[in-house]
């Protein structure tokens, strides 16, 4: 649990209006509102002024559970701060009774002695897990059009963002405890629309009247914040969901598509590259195909030979042209005339056609192919061993042997397997954005943008 | 296209495992194709145990088994 050192001891002290609590005041120069611990009133008082009573200006009906998860008066290295945690609320949306999550004010550590610095207040945000550290925007996000917030999707030019619209309400305060030097319940008056751009949230807050108000948040990991105050992370609460600010789990999606890109061009380029570098070369020959004689077994034909330059992939077409209303079954082997391995392949041919009802239809092809893989060089011969439907009588077979086929069967496994894992990049990362989008009313599915 | 190429350098160090099977699988693609190797298989029907056997498959010399029809 929590190994940080008691808080200082307060530099003043205010008094409930309503039970006489002693509420501490760290900073008391700027520190004007206050929520009482015991009672939960929240009043004003200035504890350098004793002279002005306290004024009760809202009683928060309980002490909403779990609490702070941060320990008021804790001080803390943050945003480039060494800061102090002074206040603590419980907020919730006008529109939304079940939406609640708890900011927590943080002021210098050290009380100044003029104004704050420009990027303060600081405040430390968390809903349902997810920490959001908040601080007002020095200046706009660049843009080309003047009001680009009144987008749901605009792009800043400075930095280089997208935001996109998030969400859009009237907040309530429903609990405070600690000090304040704004009255944090004069802020139900606002209208605050949130723009994400993971880990930033920009918050415009509109107030009638008045310029808006921006403050950009930055996303906090749970163990940062525990680091930074000296808490044990289990200490604060759990994570639930996806945070509209977390960062998605491919953080560098950009590169591996840029990766992607180039690997599919290479792989383009090289399948042209094998093209040319072993052009294909092509070999023709007619054989007839005859049923047997009366009291032959079987009839082989065979094909003159060939040279293979390979190791090639070499592919067999057959056709025969003239098979009209009857089949052929093909075995057939190449053989290499001087080591004798064989390759063995099996084809049918079968073709019919004629005229039903008017109509001239035809079934099946009278040619077909077959690939074989890796063939070394050598001199060659096909043997084909043909089976013809009775009746077929001779039937002509040519066959063309192309040795370098473009393998495109190749070409398209290895695309795909290039493709694999930004698909499971890009498939994880929908799953985590539409998670984060369902706590939105503005998101891709939802508002159909 | 000297920052086309660092900025490519610079992903391939963001995604070094990526980067690396992407260069195996371009060498085994070139490797492939100069083999004329076809990585989903072919139609080779005969077994390793047949291949050079010497059966009634490997030569013309068998071929008087049957009717000769060669043009």
């Amino acid at each position: 649990m929590s190994t940080l050192a008691p808080p200082p001891a307060p530099a003043a002290w205010v008094t409930c209006p309503k039970c006489a609590t002693q509420v501490p005041s760290h900073d008391p120069a700027h520190s004007r509102y206050f929520g009482c611990p015991k009672c939960r009133t929240f009043f004003s008082a200035n504890a350098l002024r004793s002279d002005r009573p306290a004024q009760r200006l809202e009683e928060f009906k309980k002490a909403l559970e779990p609490g702070p998860s941060l320990p008021l008066g804790a001080v803390a290295e943050l945003g480039g701060y060494r800061c102090r945690l002074t206040g603590y609320q419980v907020r919730g949306e006008k529109n939304d009774r079940l939406a609640e999550w708890r900011e927590y004010q943080l002021r210098p550590a050290e009380p100044l002695a003029g104004d704050d610095p420009a990027d303060f207040p600081l405040q430390l945000a968390e809903y349902q897990g997810h920490w959001l550290l908040i601080r007002r925007a020095v200046e706009f996000p660049g843009t080309r059009t003047s009001k680009p917030y009144k987008q749901k999707r605009w792009q800043d030019e400075i930095n280089n963002r997208t935001y996109q619209l998030w969400h859009r309400y009237r907040p309530v305060v429903r609990d405070a405890l600690g000090e304040f030097d704004w009255n944090i319940l004069e802020d139900e008056q606002l209208t605050i629309q949130e723009f994400i751009s993971p880990p930033y949230l920009l918050a415009g807050e509109y107030r009638p009247g008045e310029p808006i108000a921006w403050y950009l948040a930055h996303y906090l990991e749970p163990a940062q914040v525990a680091a930074a105050f000296g808490l044990a992370p289990a200490a604060l609460p759990t994570r639930m969901g996806v945070g509209a600010a977390q960062p998605g789990p491919a953080a560098g999606e950009p590169q591996l598509r840029q990766l992607t890109v180039a690997a599919f061009v290479a792989l383009f380029v090289l399948q042209l590259g094998l093209g040319f570098w072993r052009p294909a070369a092509f070999g023709d020959e007619h054989l007839t195909l005859s049923e047997p004689n009366a009291g032959v077994a079987s009839t082989v034909v065979v094909s003159e030979p060939f040279d293979v330059n390979g190791p090639s992939a070499l592919s067999i077409n057959l056709e025969s042209p003239d098979l009209l209303n009857h089949w052929v079954e093909l075995t057939a082997s190449l053989v290499n005339e001087e080591t004798g391995r064989g390759y063995e392949f099996t084809r049918s041919l079968e073709y019919y056609e004629g005229v039903e009802d008017g109509e001239h239809w035809t079934e099946g092809s009278r040619s077909t192919q077959a690939l074989l893989s890796s063939v070394p060089s050598g001199r060659y011969h096909l043997n084909f061993y043909p089976t013809l439907d009775k009746g077929t009588g001779s039937v002509g077979l040519r066959v063309a042997v192309r040795e370098n086929p473009v393998l495109w069967s190749n070409y398209f496994l290895a695309l795909g397997a290039l493709a694999v894992l930004p698909l499971i990049v890009r498939w994880r990362r929908k799953g985590y954005e539409d998670a984060r989008w369902e706590n939105s009313d503005f998101g891709p599915v939802s508002a159909g943008t | 296209m000297r920052n086309y190429f660092l900025s490519l350098w610079l992903a391939a160090r963001r995604w070094p495992v990526y980067a690396g099977l992407l260069l195996l699988g371009l060498a085994a693609f070139t490797g492939a194709g100069l083999r004329g190797y076809r990585l989903l298989g072919d139609d080779n029907e005969s077994t390793e145990a047949e291949r050079g056997s010497g059966n009634s498959l490997t030569g013309r010399s068998h071929s008087g088994h049957g009717t000769f029809y060669h043009k």
